[in-house]
């Protein structure tokens, strides 16, 4: 098998700048631009990923994550696939022994999956058939090229069990099953050279290709990846390009959005939020799929008609069905049991700011947080750390005296209350921060709906100063101070290449350099999603790694 | 959705049955129970107690209604309102009051405390880190486990962790294992606790076989299951052990959590058809209830912990397991996680109660637990321990994890042992929380102790002047109860601290002779 795809690179280490060359086996070279790349540890699949990987690869229709004990456990503080928050346990061993034995079995009576790898009759111990399936199938389980010792180990499988009697095809399972137990597949490996030097090196085709296609996917390289990654092509800026739009336009690329947008808008919390039923009476399951469906369609459509992220927060569509227009106050939708894109000028509902989702799930089960809200804006959506409260002050969402001063108790409000608060300079170094974005939002209530008066009937007044010195008066004029803030598009950056690496990014350290030069590039092109994504991936930190110190 | 049922090798043995008892295969097998307890052997060291079962309740309880009346041994003292469910078992029991461990978090540079923080700490004594999966150190449990596991059984060397959960619980921001285990068996390895019943039960019965005859054909089976099993598992260690060498430093402490996994599934795979020590005659069903975390739930597939989930029906067949694991003798270490830290889960299946301060009985209501703030909002779990120290909502809960307890000694003080013993003869539980209330303290937690082994003290009820360090409790129960030595302990490597914690902090400043009989 030709694998040596990886590539050499002479010339400076982390810090140094002088832009490096070398040679590859494809057409072209891989051209470093000098920034340290950082290190991505071994990944083991997440539950998701491990579902779409087996389903693609056998045909199956199953979800053997169902089965698996690390379901709910395995979110990292940004992404579920962020490689080092992803243990192994016995239990999880357990279940993927399992996983595989089944789904091998599944796949030997159906003629359907059998036909997959079945590519001719292997009878005999040592036999050529079961050598070449080993190789040719072994190629797609392990995401590579096998060396020859790596046949050889899985023959020595496929030969014990012809030796208990068991059928050819019966042994090929087997030992297909072996390697579906093994740690080349339940884990992305990527092998430095030298482990123990801090020179960047270029990946491997292979190993890019499955960077791209767990990117894009959430799932294994296809066909078309995998013969770019054999004849060296993907390493071609212009052929990853080329890539990116391919995969994005493939119907796999929805996993994307539901992985990346769900998790970074948090879409997935709206499950697990609870309203108080005497309060929000309205509120059913079948709204909050609606507002969590919504959210995706509306990263969707931003990332697919390559809408600029400067109209985050003024963009005026929605997304709605029946349920979620009447939730809105819009005229009811031709087809209520489908979602489909409206514009509402009358609304006072703008941007994200205004989308059910996001307003529902920073909200308590009974009322609004203007806290919770100005917590997630400022931690989700402008990556700014809050400072940690002084000495002993409970967290953020737990201190009994912030649940007490929240209960719109006697005559003061909300706002009142949380001025009185930020009396307290203890509560006013973080208050001063988080209250003005969510108190310009008082006007959507606790799921998201478009109010003007509190319950006793007091005018809700929205207008705020920013800790910068922005004014605004009303959640429009808050969206809009908040698209000219450059700290939005950084984050979003922040956020896909986290995403994208599987890693923390540390945007003020070992990742400044990286942050800087995918801003200024992404910014030069044009702010659309699709173009951070491509800026992403041709950046160093995707396509090279190095090793660490012992 | 799929519902098809996995051909494992337990599906197979299950195949043939459920009750099960005799040894079968025993000529088989090449490495033989007796072999393995054999060759581990070491110089005999007294462990007066053989099982150790931590319950946690998370969020603290109502302070107003936990305290014991009077305190001293027997009629000198009496359960309060919360404690009422555990009359029956009175005489097990020892109350600590005044337990803390807020010097140490004094030590801490970083001390802001939250639910999430209590979990393992409780057990580990340590300064969390805020961020990183990282606990400071081993928790007790699986100190345990290092020392009494190796001697009993090679199954559950790491002990069992269990637990009450569905809802996908907040993790305050932080690593959800933080919020979600007390087991941890290094300071970046949490031992997620096993919330299914079935999988909990599955893995009790590997190594068990059906009672009766048993047909040629199906042992012939079963043994070809095996092979090929232990086949899978040498080439997935082969290949493992060959990579193992290139990779960088901090991926290899990773790897090893793979390697020591495949390990542990293919020593137990090796005892598939083998027997057991310490067999039971009992018959055990396996439970029909299968509980899961519902964090991705695919829209069109219904919501766990909706519709005929029973929460009660969860707590009492984990009880039933909890017993039957030591009853054969699987684990020398179960945790019991009786909800998540930050869960909001609504407790309404319970009929709310009335408690009076002063008073040691509450009286239920006839309406479920729903309301507990003064606009009447209806409050999950951790929404209610912050409604006040002295609300109903949150007592319900907390008499409800209570009567948990109470049912679970029920099981356990019954003489079910062959010897006409019972299983609290020679366990100790210990049942606390890490917090003490809404207020967040860490001093004047709710600790409970319940053993029948002639080391300890029964039916007390201890007022400690001064706050008593939570660590000496710990290591009173590691040294009197498991022969754990302190100096032992100091001095190992898997005591692998973060911090500038003072070890006395941690390890404790002394043994609490008053717990001693």
């Amino acid at each position: 098998m030709a694998a040596g795809c990886t590539a050499a690179i002479e010339g400076p280490g982390p810090g140094g700048s002088k832009p490096t060359e070398t040679a590859t086996p494809g057409p072209g070279p891989v051209v470093t631009e000098g920034i340290d790349p950082g290190r991505v540890g071994i990944h083991r699949l997440n539950n998701a990923e491990y579902d779409n990987t087996v389903r693609e690869l056998l045909g199956t229709s199953s979800y053997p994550s169902d089965a698996f004990p690390l379901r709910g456990a395995e979110t990292g503080i940004n992404f579920d696939n962020t490689a080092t928050a992803l243990g192994m346990l016995q239990t999880q061993y357990e279940a993927y022994m399992n996983a595989a034995e089944a789904l091998m079995a599944e796949a030997i009576a159906s003629d359907a999956q059998r036909g997959r790898f079945m590519t001719c009759t292997p009878a005999i111990a040592g036999d050529a058939c079961a050598r070449q399936i080993i190789g040719t199938f072994g190629m797609q389980i392990y995401r590579r090229p096998l060396e020859a010792a790596e046949v050889e180990r899985a023959m020595k499988v496929y030969d014990a069990d012809i030796a208990r009697n068991q059928s050819g095809t019966q042994a090929v399972g087997q030992a297909l099953r072996a390697m579906l137990s093994a740690a080349n597949f339940l884990y992305r490996i990527e092998l430095d050279p030298e482990p123990s030097s801090l020179t960047p090196h270029a990946l491997s085709s292979y190993e890019l290709a499955s960077r791209l296609s767990y990117l894009h996917w959430s799932s294994m390289p296809d066909a078309a990846l995998f013969a770019a990654a054999q004849s060296g092509e993907l390493l071609q800026p212009a052929v990853l390009e080329q890539t990116v739009d391919r995969m994005l336009a493939d119907a796999k690329g929805s996993a994307f959005v539901q992985n990346f947008a769900g998790q970074w808008l948090n879409l997935r919390e709206l499950f697990g939020h609870s309203v108080t039923p005497s309060v929000f009476p309205t509120y059913t399951p079948e709204l909050a799929d609606a507002m969590a469906a919504e959210g995706y369609q509306w990263f969707q459509d931003f990332l697919t008609q390559d809408r600029s992220l400067s109209e985050w927060f003024t963009a005026d569509f929605n997304y709605v069905n029946g349920v979620l227009a009447q939730h809105y106050g819009f005229p009811a939708p031709a087809n209520p049991d489908q979602l489909s894109k409206v514009q509402v000028t009358t609304d006072r509902r703008q941007g994200f700011l205004g989308l059910a989702s996001f307003l529902t799930h920073t909200s308590v089960p009974s009322r609004t947080s203007p806290t919770e809200r100005g917590y997630w804006v400022l931690s989700n959506l402008l990556c700014t750390t809050i400072p940690q409260p002084p000495g002993k002050v409970p967290d953020l969402k737990e201190s009994a005296s912030e649940e007490e001063i929240m209960q719109p108790s006697g005559s003061e409000n909300v706002r009142e209350q949380l001025e009185r608060h930020r009396v307290d300079p203890g509560c006013a170094s973080c208050h001063k921060i988080l209250d003005p974005i969510g108190l310009g939002l008082e006007r959507y209530d606790g799921i998201g709906r478009y109010r003007e008066t509190y319950g006793n009937g007091e005018t809700i007044i929205a207008d705020g100063v920013l800790p910068e010195g922005a004014t605004f008066s009303g959640p429009q004029e808050l969206g809009a101070v908040l698209s000219k803030d450059s700290r939005f598009t950084a984050c979003a950056a922040n956020k896909l290449l986290t995403y994208a690496l599987g890693r923390d990014v540390e945007a003020e350290t070992l990742d400044l350099r990286t942050m800087q030069k995918l801003h200024e590039k992404w910014a030069a092109r044009g702010l659309n999603l699709k173009n951070l994504i491509k800026e992403v991936v041709l950046s160093d930190a995707f396509r090279f790694r190095r090793g660490e110190p012992e | 959705m799929s519902s098809k049922i996995w051909l494992s090798r337990r599906n197979v043995l299950r195949g043939l049955g459920v009750s099960l008892s005799l040894p079968w295969l025993e000529s088989l097998s090449s490495s033989s129970s007796k072999a393995l307890a054999q060759s581990t052997e070491t110089p005999q060291v007294v462990r007066p107690v053989k099982r150790y079962l931590l319950m946690y309740m998370p969020c603290g309880v109502a302070t107003a209604f936990w305290s014991p009346q009077g305190q001293g041994a027997g009629d000198a003292w009496k359960l309060s309102a919360l404690l009422e469910p555990l009359m029956p078992y009175k005489q097990y029991l020892q109350v600590l009051s005044n337990v803390g461990q807020e010097a140490l978090y004094n030590e801490g540079t970083n001390s802001n405390p939250s639910h999430s923080r209590y979990c393992a700490p409780t057990f580990s004594c340590t300064v969390p880190d805020t961020k990183a999966a990282i606990l400071g150190g081993p928790t007790t449990d699986q100190i345990i486990s290092a020392y009494v596991a190796p001697e009993h059984t090679p199954v559950f060397s790491v002990g069992l962790p269990v637990g009450c959960s569905t809802m996908n619980s907040n993790p305050d921001g932080r690593h959800p294992s933080i919020s979600r285990s007390i087991s941890w068996k290094k300071s970046n390895e949490p031992l997620y606790k096993e919330v299914n019943p079935q999988a909990v039960f599955d893995k009790l019965m590997v190594g068990y076989t059906p009672a009766g005859e048993v047909a040629p054909e199906a042992q012939a089976a079963a043994q070809l299951v095996k092979d090929r099993n232990l086949s899978v598992l040498d080439y997935v260690l082969d290949e493992a052990n060959s990579l193992h060498g290139k990779l960088s430093a901090s991926d290899r402490i990773r790897f090893d959590q793979f390697l020591g996994s495949v390990r542990q599934t293919e020593a137990q795979a090796r005892l598939v058809g083998t027997s057991m020590p310490g067999g039971t005659t009992k018959v055990y069903t396996r439970p029909t209830l299968s509980a899961k975390y519902n964090d991705m739930r695919r829209p069109g597939t219904p919501v766990e912990g909706e519709g005929t989930y029973n929460r009660n029906d969860h707590a009492e067949v984990m009880n039933d397991l909890i017993a039957m694991a030591f009853e054969m003798n699987k684990t020398s270490v179960v945790t019991h996680m009786l909800d998540d830290a930050r869960s909001e889960y609504h407790y309404n299946f319970l009929k709310e109660r009335s408690f009076t301060q002063g008073s040691l009985t509450s009286v239920e209501t006839a309406t479920g637990v729903q309301s507990a703030d003064q606009q009447g909002d209806l409050l999950g779990y951790h929404g209610l321990s912050h409604a006040g120290d002295n609300n109903n909502g949150f007592a319900t809960v907390n008499h409800w994890f209570v009567q948990k307890l109470a049912s679970l000694l029920g099981r356990m003080a019954a003489p079910t042992q062959a010897d006409g013993k019972s299983l609290l003869d020679d366990t100790v539980i210990l049942f606390m929380s890490g917090m003490r209330g809404s207020s967040h303290e860490l001093v004047k937690l709710p600790v409970v102790l319940a053993s029948n082994s002639p080391v300890f003290k029964k039916d007390q009820h201890h007022v400690f002047s001064g706050q008593m360090p939570l660590a000496n409790l710990h290591l009173t129960l590691l040294q009197n109860g498991f022969g754990i030595d302190a100096n032992v302990l100091a001095s190992q490597a898997m005591t692998d601290q973060i911090g500038t914690v003072d070890p006395k902090l941690r390890y404790g400043t002394g043994i609490i002779d008053a717990l001693l009989a």
